[in-house]
Protein backbone atom coordinates (compact mmCIF):
# COMPACT_ATOMS: atom_id res chain seq x y z
CA UNK A 1 0.00 0.00 0.00
CA UNK A 2 1.43 3.94 -0.63
CA UNK A 3 1.41 5.80 2.50
CA UNK A 4 0.77 9.01 1.09
CA UNK A 5 -2.90 7.42 -0.63
CA UNK A 6 -3.28 5.60 2.44
CA UNK A 7 -2.32 8.71 4.83
CA UNK A 8 -5.53 9.80 2.77
CA UNK A 9 -7.42 6.80 3.57
CA UNK A 10 -7.16 7.36 7.32
CA UNK A 11 -7.79 11.14 7.21
CA UNK A 12 -11.37 10.23 6.25
CA UNK A 13 -12.36 7.94 8.72
CA UNK A 14 -14.52 10.18 11.78
CA UNK A 15 -12.04 10.56 15.11
CA UNK A 16 -15.83 9.23 16.77
CA UNK A 17 -15.51 6.13 15.51
CA UNK A 18 -11.39 5.68 16.16
CA UNK A 19 -11.66 4.04 19.79
CA UNK A 20 -13.41 1.41 18.48
CA UNK A 21 -12.19 0.89 15.70
CA UNK A 22 -8.89 0.80 17.38
CA UNK A 23 -9.38 -1.83 19.52
CA UNK A 24 -11.65 -3.73 16.78
CA UNK A 25 -8.36 -4.07 14.32
CA UNK A 26 -6.46 -4.62 17.70
CA UNK A 27 -8.44 -7.71 17.76
CA UNK A 28 -7.69 -8.56 14.40
CA UNK A 29 -3.84 -8.53 14.89
CA UNK A 30 -4.06 -10.36 18.27
CA UNK A 31 -6.18 -13.14 16.73
CA UNK A 32 -5.45 -13.81 13.21
CA UNK A 33 -3.03 -16.77 12.56
CA UNK A 34 0.26 -16.16 10.88
CA UNK A 35 1.57 -13.88 13.63
CA UNK A 36 5.35 -14.62 12.48
CA UNK A 37 4.05 -12.81 9.13
CA UNK A 38 3.52 -9.35 10.23
CA UNK A 39 6.56 -7.51 9.23
CA UNK A 40 8.98 -6.28 11.67
CA UNK A 41 8.67 -2.67 11.41
CA UNK A 42 4.97 -2.82 11.93
CA UNK A 43 5.37 -4.91 14.60
CA UNK A 44 7.64 -2.60 16.20
CA UNK A 45 5.63 0.79 15.13
CA UNK A 46 2.56 -0.94 16.58
CA UNK A 47 3.84 -1.59 19.84
CA UNK A 48 5.64 1.96 20.19
CA UNK A 49 2.30 3.47 19.91
CA UNK A 50 0.30 1.21 22.11
CA UNK A 51 2.88 1.94 24.81
CA UNK A 52 2.27 5.49 23.98
CA UNK A 53 -1.60 5.46 23.66
CA UNK A 54 -1.52 6.89 20.10
CA UNK A 55 -2.69 4.07 18.06
CA UNK A 56 -6.03 6.31 17.66
CA UNK A 57 -4.58 9.31 16.16
CA UNK A 58 -3.72 8.93 12.57
CA UNK A 59 -0.21 6.93 12.42
CA UNK A 60 -2.01 4.43 15.27
CA UNK A 61 -5.06 3.94 12.48
CA UNK A 62 -2.58 3.96 9.52
CA UNK A 63 -0.56 1.16 11.05
CA UNK A 64 -3.12 -0.84 12.94
CA UNK A 65 -4.79 -0.96 9.00
CA UNK A 66 -1.33 -2.28 7.30
CA UNK A 67 -0.92 -4.96 10.02
CA UNK A 68 -4.20 -6.18 10.39
CA UNK A 69 -4.34 -6.33 6.27
CA UNK A 70 -1.23 -7.94 6.54
CA UNK A 71 -2.44 -10.78 8.33
CA UNK A 72 -5.91 -10.59 7.61
CA UNK A 73 -7.26 -8.83 4.83
CA UNK A 74 -10.61 -10.25 5.10
CA UNK A 75 -11.65 -9.89 8.62
CA UNK A 76 -10.36 -5.93 8.50
CA UNK A 77 -12.31 -5.27 5.05
CA UNK A 78 -15.47 -6.76 6.94
CA UNK A 79 -14.83 -5.22 10.06
CA UNK A 80 -14.25 -1.58 7.90
CA UNK A 81 -17.51 -2.45 6.19
CA UNK A 82 -19.66 -2.94 9.56
CA UNK A 83 -18.09 0.18 10.99
CA UNK A 84 -20.06 1.77 8.22
CA UNK A 85 -16.79 2.32 6.56
CA UNK A 86 -17.19 0.82 3.08
CA UNK A 87 -15.48 3.63 0.94
CA UNK A 88 -12.51 3.01 3.18
CA UNK A 89 -12.66 -0.47 2.95
CA UNK A 90 -12.56 -0.04 -0.68
CA UNK A 91 -9.66 2.31 -1.11
CA UNK A 92 -7.61 -0.42 1.16
CA UNK A 93 -8.73 -3.21 -1.61
CA UNK A 94 -7.43 -0.97 -4.24
CA UNK A 95 -4.40 -0.17 -2.94
CA UNK A 96 -4.03 -3.71 -1.73
CA UNK A 97 -4.77 -5.22 -4.92
CA UNK A 98 -1.97 -2.56 -6.54
CA UNK A 99 0.62 -3.45 -3.78
CA UNK B 1 -2.48 -3.14 49.80
CA UNK B 2 -2.47 -6.86 47.39
CA UNK B 3 -0.33 -6.52 44.18
CA UNK B 4 -1.45 -7.88 40.91
CA UNK B 5 0.40 -10.24 38.80
CA UNK B 6 -0.34 -11.83 35.45
CA UNK B 7 1.66 -14.55 33.82
CA UNK B 8 2.50 -15.33 30.28
CA UNK B 9 3.27 -18.29 28.28
CA UNK B 10 5.46 -17.10 25.19
CA UNK B 11 4.33 -19.68 22.79
CA UNK B 12 2.91 -16.85 20.53
CA UNK B 13 4.76 -14.45 18.39
CA UNK B 14 6.24 -11.64 21.09
CA UNK B 15 4.75 -8.25 19.84
CA UNK B 16 1.31 -10.25 21.17
CA UNK B 17 3.24 -11.09 24.65
CA UNK B 18 4.13 -7.70 24.58
CA UNK B 19 0.98 -6.19 23.48
CA UNK B 20 -0.66 -7.91 26.60
CA UNK B 21 2.36 -6.63 28.91
CA UNK B 22 1.59 -3.11 28.10
CA UNK B 23 -2.13 -3.55 28.51
CA UNK B 24 -1.08 -5.15 31.76
CA UNK B 25 0.97 -2.27 33.05
CA UNK B 26 -1.59 0.28 31.96
CA UNK B 27 -4.20 -1.25 33.91
CA UNK B 28 -2.15 -0.86 37.19
CA UNK B 29 -0.97 -4.96 37.26
CA UNK B 30 2.47 -4.68 39.34
CA UNK B 31 3.97 -7.95 37.79
CA UNK B 32 4.42 -9.48 34.77
CA UNK B 33 5.96 -13.29 34.54
CA UNK B 34 7.19 -14.90 31.95
CA UNK B 35 7.38 -19.11 31.77
CA UNK B 36 10.55 -20.67 30.78
CA UNK B 37 10.24 -23.54 28.16
CA UNK B 38 12.30 -24.60 25.98
CA UNK B 39 9.84 -25.38 23.29
CA UNK B 40 8.85 -21.50 23.73
CA UNK B 41 9.77 -18.22 22.36
CA UNK B 42 13.11 -17.57 24.98
CA UNK B 43 12.03 -16.09 28.42
CA UNK B 44 14.89 -13.63 28.23
CA UNK B 45 14.30 -11.83 24.63
CA UNK B 46 10.50 -11.61 26.00
CA UNK B 47 11.48 -10.10 29.45
CA UNK B 48 13.68 -7.68 27.25
CA UNK B 49 11.41 -6.83 24.83
CA UNK B 50 8.52 -5.81 27.29
CA UNK B 51 11.21 -4.02 29.76
CA UNK B 52 11.96 -2.05 26.57
CA UNK B 53 7.63 -0.79 25.93
CA UNK B 54 7.17 -0.71 29.27
CA UNK B 55 8.40 1.50 32.35
CA UNK B 56 6.74 0.39 35.52
CA UNK B 57 5.69 -2.72 35.82
CA UNK B 58 8.04 -5.58 37.47
CA UNK B 59 8.95 -8.50 35.16
CA UNK B 60 10.18 -11.71 36.03
CA UNK B 61 10.97 -15.55 35.05
CA UNK B 62 7.95 -17.65 36.19
CA UNK B 63 9.83 -19.58 36.37
CA UNK B 64 13.02 -20.95 35.34
CA UNK B 65 14.54 -24.14 36.60
CA UNK B 66 18.25 -24.96 37.67
CA UNK B 67 18.42 -28.26 36.22
CA UNK B 68 18.04 -27.59 32.42
CA UNK B 69 19.31 -23.77 32.92
CA UNK B 70 22.53 -23.67 34.83
CA UNK B 71 21.89 -21.12 37.83
CA UNK B 72 25.19 -19.39 37.01
CA UNK B 73 23.52 -18.46 33.01
CA UNK B 74 20.56 -17.92 35.08
CA UNK B 75 22.94 -15.07 37.29
CA UNK B 76 23.89 -13.53 34.11
CA UNK B 77 21.03 -13.37 32.36
CA UNK B 78 18.82 -11.70 35.59
CA UNK B 79 21.84 -8.92 36.02
CA UNK B 80 21.74 -8.45 32.42
CA UNK B 81 18.26 -7.68 32.64
CA UNK B 82 18.35 -5.46 35.96
CA UNK B 83 20.65 -3.88 33.57
CA UNK B 84 18.17 -2.54 31.02
CA UNK B 85 15.49 -1.18 34.13
CA UNK B 86 17.23 -1.45 37.41
CA UNK B 87 14.96 -2.43 40.33
CA UNK B 88 12.31 -4.07 37.92
CA UNK B 89 13.56 -7.34 37.63
CA UNK B 90 13.10 -10.60 39.43
CA UNK B 91 13.92 -13.84 39.51
CA UNK B 92 11.40 -16.82 39.52
CA UNK B 93 12.70 -20.17 39.90
CA UNK B 94 11.69 -24.14 40.81
CA UNK B 95 13.00 -27.57 40.06
CA UNK B 96 10.77 -27.80 37.31
CA UNK B 97 8.43 -29.64 35.68
CA UNK B 98 9.38 -33.31 35.94
CA UNK B 99 7.76 -34.24 32.46
CA UNK B 100 9.28 -31.51 30.43
CA UNK B 101 12.51 -32.85 31.77
CA UNK B 102 12.19 -35.90 31.65
CA UNK B 103 11.23 -35.24 27.70
CA UNK B 104 14.75 -33.41 27.25
CA UNK B 105 16.52 -36.09 28.74
CA UNK B 106 17.26 -34.33 32.27
CA UNK B 107 17.82 -35.97 35.31
CA UNK B 108 16.16 -34.70 38.52
CA UNK B 109 18.12 -35.49 41.53
CA UNK B 110 17.69 -33.65 44.98
CA UNK B 111 15.33 -31.16 43.51
CA UNK B 112 15.14 -29.52 47.33
CA UNK B 113 19.42 -29.43 47.12
CA UNK B 114 19.06 -28.29 43.77
CA UNK B 115 16.95 -24.90 44.69
CA UNK B 116 18.31 -24.23 47.95
CA UNK B 117 22.19 -24.34 45.98
CA UNK B 118 20.64 -22.72 42.86
CA UNK B 119 19.33 -20.14 44.90
CA UNK B 120 22.71 -19.72 46.60
CA UNK B 121 24.57 -19.53 44.12
CA UNK B 122 22.55 -16.91 42.02
CA UNK B 123 22.46 -14.68 45.15
CA UNK B 124 26.26 -15.13 45.61
CA UNK B 125 26.81 -13.82 41.79
CA UNK B 126 24.03 -10.80 41.80
CA UNK B 127 25.32 -9.59 44.86
CA UNK B 128 28.99 -9.44 43.26
CA UNK B 129 30.41 -11.72 46.04
CA UNK B 130 31.35 -15.06 43.19
CA UNK B 131 31.69 -18.71 44.28
CA UNK B 132 35.36 -20.34 45.13
CA UNK B 133 35.09 -24.11 45.22
CA UNK B 134 31.71 -24.33 45.75
CA UNK B 135 30.71 -27.92 46.44
CA UNK B 136 26.77 -28.62 46.64
CA UNK B 137 25.61 -31.92 46.27
CA UNK B 138 23.91 -31.23 43.03
CA UNK B 139 26.03 -28.12 41.75
CA UNK B 140 29.94 -27.81 41.94
CA UNK B 141 31.71 -24.69 40.95
CA UNK B 142 35.06 -23.98 40.71
CA UNK B 143 35.49 -20.29 40.46
CA UNK B 144 32.73 -17.79 38.86
CA UNK B 145 31.93 -14.43 39.53
CA UNK B 146 29.93 -11.43 37.04
CA UNK B 147 32.49 -9.47 35.44
CA UNK B 148 29.95 -6.71 35.84
CA UNK B 149 28.17 -4.98 38.75
CA UNK B 150 24.32 -5.36 39.80
CA UNK B 151 23.83 -2.17 41.16
CA UNK B 152 20.61 -3.15 43.34
CA UNK B 153 19.44 -5.78 44.96
CA UNK B 154 17.34 -8.94 42.80
CA UNK B 155 14.48 -9.97 44.79
CA UNK B 156 14.39 -14.50 44.10
CA UNK B 157 10.92 -16.03 43.99
CA UNK B 158 10.98 -19.96 44.64
CA UNK B 159 7.95 -21.36 42.68
CA UNK B 160 6.62 -24.33 44.87
CA UNK B 161 3.63 -26.51 45.42
CA UNK B 162 5.35 -29.48 47.91
CA UNK B 163 5.35 -29.26 51.50
CA UNK B 164 9.12 -29.37 51.68
CA UNK B 165 9.15 -26.62 48.64
CA UNK B 166 7.35 -24.00 50.46
CA UNK B 167 8.81 -24.56 53.66
CA UNK B 168 12.18 -23.85 51.95
CA UNK B 169 10.48 -20.90 50.03
CA UNK B 170 9.70 -19.20 53.67
CA UNK B 171 13.33 -20.06 54.62
CA UNK B 172 15.18 -18.74 51.60
CA UNK B 173 13.06 -17.07 49.61
CA UNK B 174 12.63 -12.97 49.09
CA UNK B 175 9.22 -14.53 47.85
CA UNK B 176 7.05 -17.79 47.05
CA UNK B 177 4.94 -18.45 43.81
CA UNK B 178 2.70 -20.88 45.22
CA UNK B 179 1.44 -23.40 42.76
CA UNK B 180 -1.79 -23.44 43.33
CA UNK B 181 -5.88 -21.83 42.41
CA UNK B 182 -8.04 -22.94 45.11
CA UNK B 183 -8.36 -21.15 48.30
CA UNK B 184 -7.97 -24.33 51.09
CA UNK B 185 -4.81 -25.35 48.69
CA UNK B 186 -3.61 -22.08 49.34
CA UNK B 187 -4.33 -21.54 53.09
CA UNK B 188 -1.83 -24.82 53.65
CA UNK B 189 0.65 -23.57 50.92
CA UNK B 190 0.78 -20.06 53.29
CA UNK B 191 0.97 -21.85 56.80
CA UNK B 192 3.96 -24.00 55.16
CA UNK B 193 5.79 -21.02 53.94
CA UNK B 194 5.16 -19.26 57.50
CA UNK B 195 6.66 -22.50 59.11
CA UNK B 196 9.43 -22.08 57.11
CA UNK B 197 10.33 -18.77 58.01
CA UNK B 198 9.62 -18.65 61.58
CA UNK B 199 12.18 -21.91 61.52
CA UNK B 200 14.76 -19.77 60.04
CA UNK B 201 14.05 -17.31 62.07
CA UNK B 202 12.34 -14.82 59.32
CA UNK B 203 9.29 -12.72 59.27
CA UNK B 204 6.36 -13.74 56.62
CA UNK B 205 6.10 -9.89 55.99
CA UNK B 206 9.30 -9.70 54.36
CA UNK B 207 8.47 -12.53 52.14
CA UNK B 208 6.08 -11.27 48.64
CA UNK B 209 3.60 -14.54 49.08
CA UNK B 210 2.02 -14.98 45.77
CA UNK B 211 -1.09 -17.00 44.56
CA UNK B 212 0.34 -18.61 41.07
CA UNK B 213 -2.87 -19.30 39.68
CA UNK B 214 -4.36 -21.31 36.74
CA UNK B 215 -7.09 -18.13 35.65
CA UNK B 216 -9.96 -18.04 33.58
CA UNK B 217 -12.23 -15.00 33.64
CA UNK B 218 -15.27 -14.33 31.30
CA UNK B 219 -18.67 -12.71 31.44
CA UNK B 220 -20.12 -16.02 30.56
CA UNK B 221 -19.30 -18.52 33.46
CA UNK B 222 -19.79 -21.39 31.32
CA UNK B 223 -17.42 -19.76 28.70
CA UNK B 224 -14.92 -19.07 31.35
CA UNK B 225 -14.96 -22.75 32.27
CA UNK B 226 -14.67 -24.14 29.06
CA UNK B 227 -11.09 -21.96 28.35
CA UNK B 228 -9.63 -22.89 31.90
CA UNK B 229 -10.30 -26.89 30.26
CA UNK B 230 -7.23 -27.62 28.56
CA UNK B 231 -4.83 -26.10 31.10
CA UNK B 232 -7.06 -28.39 34.10
CA UNK B 233 -6.53 -31.49 31.92
CA UNK B 234 -2.81 -30.86 31.77
CA UNK B 235 -2.55 -30.19 35.20
CA UNK B 236 -4.74 -33.18 36.03
CA UNK B 237 -3.03 -35.34 33.90
CA UNK B 238 0.79 -34.28 35.58
CA UNK B 239 -0.67 -34.61 38.75
CA UNK B 240 0.42 -36.87 41.13
CA UNK B 241 -2.02 -39.77 42.90
CA UNK B 242 -1.53 -38.61 45.99
CA UNK B 243 -2.83 -35.51 45.02
CA UNK B 244 -5.72 -36.47 42.98
CA UNK B 245 -7.01 -38.65 46.13
CA UNK B 246 -6.86 -35.78 48.33
CA UNK B 247 -8.71 -34.03 46.32
CA UNK B 248 -11.53 -36.49 45.30
CA UNK B 249 -10.43 -36.60 42.23
CA UNK B 250 -11.83 -39.90 40.39
CA UNK B 251 -8.53 -41.67 39.15
CA UNK B 252 -9.93 -43.22 36.58
CA UNK B 253 -11.20 -40.17 34.76
CA UNK B 254 -7.91 -38.70 35.49
CA UNK B 255 -6.10 -41.93 33.75
CA UNK B 256 -8.37 -41.28 30.91
CA UNK B 257 -7.14 -37.85 30.34
CA UNK B 258 -3.63 -38.50 31.14
CA UNK B 259 -4.09 -41.38 27.77
CA UNK B 260 -5.86 -39.35 25.75
CA UNK B 261 -3.33 -36.38 26.05
CA UNK B 262 -0.27 -38.95 25.34
CA UNK B 263 -1.96 -39.81 22.31
CA UNK B 264 -2.64 -36.20 21.04
CA UNK B 265 -6.26 -36.82 21.02
CA UNK B 266 -7.27 -33.54 23.06
CA UNK B 267 -11.11 -33.68 22.23
CA UNK B 268 -11.49 -36.88 24.45
CA UNK B 269 -8.93 -35.17 27.25
CA UNK B 270 -10.50 -32.21 27.43
CA UNK B 271 -14.58 -33.27 27.47
CA UNK B 272 -13.41 -35.67 30.38
CA UNK B 273 -12.49 -32.71 32.38
CA UNK B 274 -15.10 -32.04 35.26
CA UNK B 275 -16.25 -28.74 37.30
CA UNK B 276 -14.93 -30.69 40.10
CA UNK B 277 -10.92 -30.74 38.34
CA UNK B 278 -11.71 -27.13 37.17
CA UNK B 279 -12.69 -25.76 40.78
CA UNK B 280 -9.58 -27.86 42.30
CA UNK B 281 -7.18 -27.08 39.87
CA UNK B 282 -8.34 -23.33 38.68
CA UNK B 283 -9.74 -20.34 39.59
CA UNK B 284 -12.04 -19.30 37.05
CA UNK B 285 -15.86 -17.52 36.43
CA UNK B 286 -17.57 -14.20 36.13
CA UNK B 287 -15.95 -11.32 37.44
CA UNK B 288 -17.96 -11.51 40.36
CA UNK B 289 -17.04 -14.85 40.80
CA UNK B 290 -13.64 -14.33 40.73
CA UNK B 291 -13.82 -11.60 42.94
CA UNK B 292 -15.63 -13.65 45.55
CA UNK B 293 -12.88 -16.68 45.36
CA UNK B 294 -9.64 -13.83 45.18
CA UNK B 295 -11.01 -12.46 48.41
CA UNK B 296 -10.83 -15.75 50.03
CA UNK B 297 -7.61 -16.48 49.28
CA UNK B 298 -5.85 -12.79 49.99
CA UNK B 299 -7.44 -14.11 53.85
CA UNK B 300 -4.84 -16.24 53.53
CA UNK B 301 -2.14 -14.12 53.69
CA UNK B 302 -1.49 -13.66 49.94
CA UNK B 303 0.43 -10.57 48.84
CA UNK B 304 0.27 -10.79 45.22
CA UNK B 305 -2.57 -12.41 43.43
CA UNK B 306 -0.84 -13.89 39.92
CA UNK B 307 -3.71 -14.64 36.76
CA UNK B 308 -2.43 -17.32 35.27
CA UNK B 309 -2.60 -18.68 32.04
CA UNK B 310 -5.51 -19.37 30.48
CA UNK B 311 -6.33 -16.16 31.32
CA UNK B 312 -9.57 -16.22 29.15
CA UNK B 313 -10.21 -17.35 25.44
CA UNK B 314 -9.66 -13.97 24.40
CA UNK B 315 -6.63 -12.51 26.06
CA UNK B 316 -7.12 -8.82 25.65
CA UNK B 317 -10.66 -9.17 27.00
CA UNK B 318 -9.73 -11.12 30.23
CA UNK B 319 -7.11 -8.65 31.14
CA UNK B 320 -9.51 -6.19 30.02
CA UNK B 321 -12.21 -7.47 32.55
CA UNK B 322 -9.39 -8.21 35.60
CA UNK B 323 -8.61 -4.39 35.19
CA UNK B 324 -11.81 -2.97 34.72
CA UNK B 325 -13.55 -5.20 37.47
CA UNK B 326 -11.31 -7.17 39.15
CA UNK B 327 -8.66 -4.85 40.48
CA UNK B 328 -10.80 -1.97 41.49
CA UNK B 329 -12.14 -3.95 43.96
CA UNK B 330 -9.67 -4.60 45.95
CA UNK B 331 -7.72 -0.97 45.89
Amino acid sequence: MSNVDLSEVVAKIPKSIRSSLATQLTDILLNAKGGDKLPSSLAKSFLYLWQKDRLEEDEGIDVLLKAATALDAEATLKQLRESGLSEVADLIQKLSKRG
Amino acid sequence: MVKFGVEFVPKDVYWRTVYYAIQAEKGGFDNVWITDHFINRSVYVTLTLILNYTDRIKVGTGVTNPFLISPLATASNIASLNEIAPGRVVCGIGAGDLTTLEQAGVQVTKPLSAMREAVQMINALLKGEGLQNFEGTVFKVKSAKLAFKVRNPIPIYIGAQGAKMLKLAGEIGDGVLINASNPADIKEAVELVKEGASAAGRSIDKIDVAAYTAFSIHENEEKAFKAAVPVVAFIVAGAPEAVLEKHHINLEAAKKIKEALVKGDFPTAFSAVTREMADTFSLYGTPAQCIEKISQILKAGVTQFVVGSPIGSNVRKAIDLVIKEVIPHFR
